[in-house]
């Protein structure tokens, strides 16, 4: 059991990349990747970071995972890149990945959170086109306030896992947001700002509850299924499209549906007022 | 306890110093308190499908999960079926390609279910 640290930019397979001397095993050792140096985990390698250890990569330094990482019960700590352009990285089990302030976490193929994995981003987090990012079985993303999330690929948040924003959490233009089945809430917090430039579903059960701002763009379409639900404690700006056969529940007798540029979309008093329970 | 090297800054030296014990116990905890946080309806669930996925083997997981959302669609479109909306509305709405995904799909389930 050993702390290995990079003592140069290279493959995370090869000896000479750690002051060991030799290639961690990340059953019971814990890593530093060291500032300026980029650690690539190679395609075709598959490695799972056990229980109670801990993967750092220091502000300056960059993991690129184009192999298969998983983080079990584990930490994985970034203040420097993490960049997932392989198979997949798989934080499950208790395990967190947290995104430090400064730090980017970029996604171009797999990313998967499940059995009470966690990644709190504090930093920004960017799925890009063609990538897949997959909350399942109570996974956990909570955007702190500094934060950024912005989605140009697809992210399933799905079967009781939970996402919490207090920042900005956009929705790019071809962007793609699922929220699926019973028990699996969006919470968009009082700081918080959700942008969509693409689109955000929510199937059957789903929930999403809006303290914060909630914007659909005329680029974007709002999607709440039947049986689904979206709680809005102040307003909601829609510019594109809104549709389903789902609830959307205006909780408060000033809360308003407005366009993308704050103009109300109903101006008859009925549809903005007496109800705690207008159903749009 | 003393940075072991002047370059790792503390926040990464205090978590480096903390056992792997002691670091699964944090884990653990704030685990808990994420649940802690659900209501006993949405603790029970996320329980229940942590405890389905468990038991299907690795391999077989993917296919859990598209079964799972094949479900959820199921459901969504039972209850606008139910609540009035005409199934053939439903499928009026389809372009060519979402058509032909759909079509693939009802044979491929009444072929499966036959097996």
């Amino acid at each position: 059991m050993a702390v290995f640290t990079s003592i140069q930019t290279g493959s995370w397979q090869s000896a000479t990349t750690w002051d060991q001397g030799a290639v961690p095993n990340l059953s019971v050792d814990d890593v530093v990747i060291a500032a300026t140096h980029e650690v690539t985990f190679a395609s075709g390698q598959s490695a799972t970071l056990g229980s109670g250890r801990l993967i750092s990569v220091l502000a300056g330094g960059t993991l690129r995972i184009q192999g298969t990482l998983s983080a079990y019960n584990s930490e994985v700590l970034v203040l420097g890149s993490l960049i997932v352009e392989g198979n997949y990285l798989y934080i499950y089990g208790a395990a967190e990945l947290t995104i430090d302030p400064g730090a980017t976490l970029t996604v171009t193929t797999n990313f998967y959170l499940a059995s009470s994995g966690t990644v709190i981003i504090q930093g920004q987090m960017t799925l890009e086109s063609g990538s897949l990012t997959d909350l399942f079985s109570s996974g956990f993303l909570t955007l702190e306030v500094g934060g950024t999330v912005q989605i140009y690929g697809t992210c399933y948040v799905e079967f009781s896992s939970q996402a919490t924003i207090r920042d900005d959490f956009s929705i790019e233009n071809g962007g793609y947001l699922s929220i699926y089945d019973n028990g699996t809430v969006f919470t968009i917090e009082d700081s918080g700002a959700s942008f969509a430039y693409g689109t955000f579903f929510m199937s059957f059960g789903s929930l999403c509850e809006v303290f914060g701002y909630l914007g659909i763009a005329s680029t974007g379409l709002l999607y709440v299924m039947s049986g689904a639900l979206m709680n809005v404690y102040k307003d909601i700006r829609v510019g594109g499209k809104m549709t389903g056969g789902g609830k959307i529940v205006m909780f408060r007798r000033e809360g308003r549906i407005l366009d993308f540029n704050d103009n109300p979309v109903f101006v008859l008093d009925r549809a903005y007022g007496f109800s705690k329970a207008l159903v749009a | 306890m003393p940075p072991l090297n002047p370059n790792i800054p503390q926040e990464v030296q205090d978590r480096l110093n903390r056992t792997p014990a002691q670091r699964k116990a944090d884990l653990e905890a704030k685990r808990q308190a994420r649940l802690d946080a659900m209501t006993p309806e949405q603790r029970a669930a996320a329980q229940a499908h942590i405890d389905r996925v468990n038991a299907v083997p690795d391999d077989k997981r993917p296919a859990f999960i598209e079964g799972s959302r094949l479900a959820v669609t199921a459901q969504s479109v039972k209850a606008s079926v139910d609540g009035g909306m005409p199934m053939r509305d439903v499928l009026d709405q389809l372009d060519t390609t979402e058509m032909a995904a759909v079509d693939w799909l009802a044979d491929a389930l009444v072929a499966a279910r036959g097996t």
